[in-house]
């Protein structure tokens, strides 16, 4: 998709619906937005794990990873009441005008991976960038071998896309969804991601394990995925940064010489294994 | 004892580190653990007003006790930042150094006239009555006081440290300086139009470095109410407006509190007249009936 | 070769100023309103020069705050002309230039700079924290330039670089004349004698390791913006929202790495929370990773941060220049 002549300008847009996910004192959300203009929308492509900045005039903009599929006729985000943007987004209504930039980023590569069998490894909100990518696969079936899919959150509260994870459970053979603590009535795993994914123990062989969530969740599931024989090359994630301008100007989500908006949120472990500090 | 000894003893008696001075010529800040208490040193080119690190990153809560060295002007910070409870006296060990003045290295530089950073090893500078020793390489340079002096230690009033639990040197017997306002009594005395005339362009190059609030040692909220942008009380846009509103916010916020160190006026890379800012307010202060700074010494020692 | 008699400088200001927006070195910065002998004379302002190309705060458009609706600004058509910057400076402009250039154009930048002309003048008398020398341009560098000159003696001299370079020497011929040899021997002179007056140094990048030593003297330093803002190459920024009553604007401004908030999540998490982080991720930026980018340091060797530093951390020490 070509970029706008001017990288800053946004394309005008509108929040066609939303979701409640979670309801805690951090909400989540997730807004179903449309560009005004069809024609742009119906141009605007992009990879899984792919993002876009989403701003309100007056207040700014914040970037999230876009978690509908790449064919879905509108941009789907999850957003987590946090600062400024999030706040105002949770504060607007069906209809709203929203602002839009994008997409942003390298997103996974998608085609590198045909072939191999896929591991789906989420937390929390950090699931939005693996829903898409889910998606995704399940529309070129085809193209890849197993699915593995392994969600956790805090609390059976905090899960977010509840009932479209339990259908995947339904439709996958091998889905594992699990929440920290004992709940009355949970009869599915309990325990933190990490544990649940040395549990299911997927092989190694011919895949590719893709990690998102909260950074001290990354750090432990990349420890498990060595454990289980996966090489750094087999790991991939998506990192997270304080960004402006989205396209490696503004300088502050860099790591080393890469910078998270231009350079990721992707980044296969055998990346970010050479580069420092990166949580 | 000279002030190696006095480390030295201290760092016996438990000190984890001083924040003292280093260098010769390129006099900087250090952070001395025992096994670098040599490198310590005080000449009349220590300018800078250690007390703002104690303050630093939570600096005091990492360590035990930490000696910090201080001059007269520096002192007086000590105790206003004892007196808002800050950090707790038995923390710090008070490293006292009467001082006859400090100097701008520029100056030096400039007065010499030679292009070429000095070696430390090779440059020497002290005090000798009423005038500035410098020797070069064996060459010999004096300047008298009154053209070299630092403008904040002319009207200085405090030579000797108000606190200290060691003292380094003798105590200085000087003729009573007071400071009479001099600088703000002029500007006082413009018309309203011609002041803020002068402020304006004052304030129109500020770039908003913060280094005048960073340096300054009575600066130290967590978070800074000139950052937060809920509610925002200054925008960051670099505006004359928004400038102003920022130096006069900080200049409120130091009132009855600012000591006059003069390291906001110092540091500032195009030479805002801070001190001038600071010394107004102190002014407003006194003359509504508070104490303008000093406040009986008794609160420290 | 052409000259100028700096009899006629007055003149030749007027006469520039008839057609561009002429900017000068004064004291602090680059300003239309300079002192033309004085401008002829200081060695560099306080602030670098990239603030013409790259504004402090800085529109990017206007909104309305009723109907929600971006207004975008009208173009900026006039020409800026930068008389008398420094090799260092039109460095560190060259420097900006691949970076708000490479993969995605920012389109503010590269307006500004094709309306700017630079005229630059040979450094004659380096300060003594100057160290263009071992960041490899030079005293008399040219690159960005559209107008070089030299001052010598009585006179300016000047060669035209580009297109634009020769249309400013043609808007001004009637005060020039040509140089004579002894004068273009002269410059060649004074070049020379400069680039042997800046100092020089063997730095030793190598020592910039994530676990080095040297970033020990973050202990002393205050997390100001000076060396950052004053910097001819330091370029990054923070958008934000400014709002009126009916309307707003979003504006982009310098932001500093060595604030702790430049790198604060909206979850409270910051990556580069001290400032040894902070210290070390600006150092190596500009001499590790810039260089593993651009293959080049994004230093010019001006020597403001080392000058301007309030508590005197140089970085020709950290380099490791002795």
């Amino acid at each position: 998709m070509v970029l706008q002549l001017n990288p800053y300008l946004p394309y005008p847009a509108y929040i066609r619906g939303i979701r409640d996910e979670v309801l805690d004192k951090r909400p989540i959300k997730t807004f179903t937005i449309e560009l005004k203009d069809e024609k742009l929308m119906k141009n605007f492509t992009f990879k899984p794990g792919q993002c876009v900045m989403v701003g309100i005039i007056g207040v700014g903009e914040a970037i999230f990873a876009i978690a509908s599929p790449p064919n879905a006729d509108c941009i789907e985000i999850s957003v987590m009441k946090m600062g400024r943007v999030t706040t105002a987004l949770h504060n607007c209504n069906v209809g709203d005008k929203v602002f839009v930039r994008g997409p942003i980023g390298n997103g996974f590569p998608v085609e590198e991976w045909e072939g191999k069998n896929i591991v789906l490894i989420a937390g929390g909100i950090g699931i939005t960038p693996l829903r898409s990518l889910y998606y995704y696969i399940c529309d070129n079936r085809g193209k890849y071998g197993e699915l593995t899919f392994i969600y956790g959150a805090r609390s059976s509260k905090d899960l977010c896309f509840k009932e479209e994870i339990f259908e995947i459970e339904r439709k996958e053979k091998t889905c594992h969804i699990t929440i920290d603590f004992e709940e009355e009535g949970w009869t599915r795993h309990v325990g933190f991601v990490p544990d649940v994914l040395m549990k299911v123990s997927p092989s190694p062989k011919n895949s590719v394990a893709i990690t998102c969530g909260p950074p001290i969740m990354i750090r432990y599931v990349i420890q498990n995925l060595h454990k289980l024989g996966f090489k750094p090359s087999q790991i991939y994630t998506t990192l997270e940064k304080r960004m402006k301008c989205g396209i490696g100007k503004c300088g502050r989500c860099n790591i080393g010489s890469l910078y998270v908006c231009k350079d990721g949120p992707v980044f296969s472990y055998e990346t970010l294994q050479k580069l420092p500090e990166v949580f | 004892m000279d002030l190696v000894e006095v480390a030295k003893k201290l760092f016996d008696e438990g000190v984890e580190v001083i924040i003292g001075y280093q260098g010769n010529f390129n006099v900087k800040p250090i952070f001395a653990k025992a096994n670098e208490v040599d490198k310590l040193t005080f000449n009349p080119l220590c300018i800078y007003n250690l007390t703002n690190y104690l303050t630093m990153e939570g600096f005091v809560d990492k360590v035990d006790k930490i000696g910090v060295v201080v001059k007269g002007c520096d002192s007086k910070t000590i105790l206003q930042l004892l007196d808002e409870n800050a950090f707790s006296r038995d923390k710090i060990v008070v490293i006292g150094i009467p001082c006859n003045g400090v100097i701008d290295v520029n100056k030096i530089v400039e007065e010499i006239g030679e292009f070429r950073e000095f070696k430390d090893n090779e440059f020497k500078i002290k005090w000798e009555g009423d005038e500035l020793v410098v020797e070069v390489n064996g060459k010999s340079y004096k300047f008298p006081k009154d053209k070299i002096l630092l403008e904040k230690c002319k009207v200085c009033e405090t030579p000797n440290p108000v606190v200290y639990d060691v003292l380094v040197g003798n105590l200085i017997q000087q003729p009573h300086r007071k400071e009479e306002f001099k600088a703000v009594k002029e500007i006082e005395s413009l018309s309203l139009e011609q002041r803020w005339e002068f402020w304006i362009k004052e304030f129109e190059k500020c770039i908003r470095c913060y280094a005048c609030r960073n340096v300054c040692p009575l600066c130290y909220c967590e978070s800074c109410v000139l950052e937060r942008l809920e509610p925002e009380f200054v925008r960051r846009a670099v505006r004359l407006d928004e400038n102003i509103a920022y130096h006069l916010i900080r200049a409120y916020h130091l009132a009855n509190r600012c000591v006059g160190c003069g390291e906001c006026e110092r540091v500032c890379p195009v030479n805002l007249p801070l001190s001038l800012l600071n010394k107004k307010v102190a002014k407003e202060v006194k003359d509504l009936g508070f104490s303008e700074f000093l406040k009986p010494i008794e609160v420290g020692r | 070769m052409k000259a100028l008699d700096k009899a006629n400088l007055d003149k030749f200001v007027e006469l520039l100023s008839e057609e561009f927006n002429v900017y000068s070195i004064t004291d602090t910065d680059f300003s239309t309103d300079f002192d033309n002998n004085k401008a002829l004379e200081i060695l560099k302002p306080i602030k670098s020069a990239k603030e013409i190309v790259f504004p402090q705060t800085e529109p990017l458009f206007k909104f309305d705050l009723v109907g929600k609706e971006i207004v975008v600004n009208e173009k900026q058509n006039s020409t800026n002309l930068m008389l008398w910057i420094k090799p260092c400076d039109v460095r560190g402009i060259n420097i900006l230039k691949k970076v708000f250039e490479k993969d995605v154009k920012d389109v503010y930048f590269a307006n500004k700079l094709n309306n700017t002309i630079f005229v630059g003048l040979a450094c004659n008398n380096p300060s003594r924290n100057c160290f263009c020398t071992s960041v490899s341009i030079t005293p008399y560098y040219k690159e960005g330039m559209d107008v070089f000159a030299t001052s010598v003696n009585g006179a300016i001299i000047f060669e035209a670089l580009t297109e634009k370079g020769k249309e400013v020497l043609e808007k001004v011929n009637s005060l020039l004349r040509d140089a004579t040899k002894d004068e273009v021997e002269k410059a060649k002179e004074i070049h020379l004698q400069a680039e042997n007056k800046v100092r020089r140094y063997n730095f030793n990048t190598s020592r910039l390791t994530w676990d080095s030593d040297v970033w020990r003297i973050s202990e002393i330093c205050l997390s100001c913006g000076i060396c950052t803002y004053l910097c001819p190459t330091c370029h990054c920024f923070d958008i934000i929202d400014e709002n009126y009553v009916y309307e707003g604007e979003r504006i982009r401004i310098w932001d500093s790495c060595m604030y702790s908030e430049y790198t604060l999540q909206a979850s409270g998490h910051n990556p580069r929370a001290y400032r040894l982080q902070r210290l070390r991720n600006r150092i190596m930026h500009k001499f590790v990773w810039f260089k593993e980018m651009f293959d080049e340091y994004a230093c010019t060797g001006c020597g403001r941060c080392v000058s301007y530093c309030p508590v005197n951390i140089s970085l020709i020490e950290i380099l490791g220049g002795v």
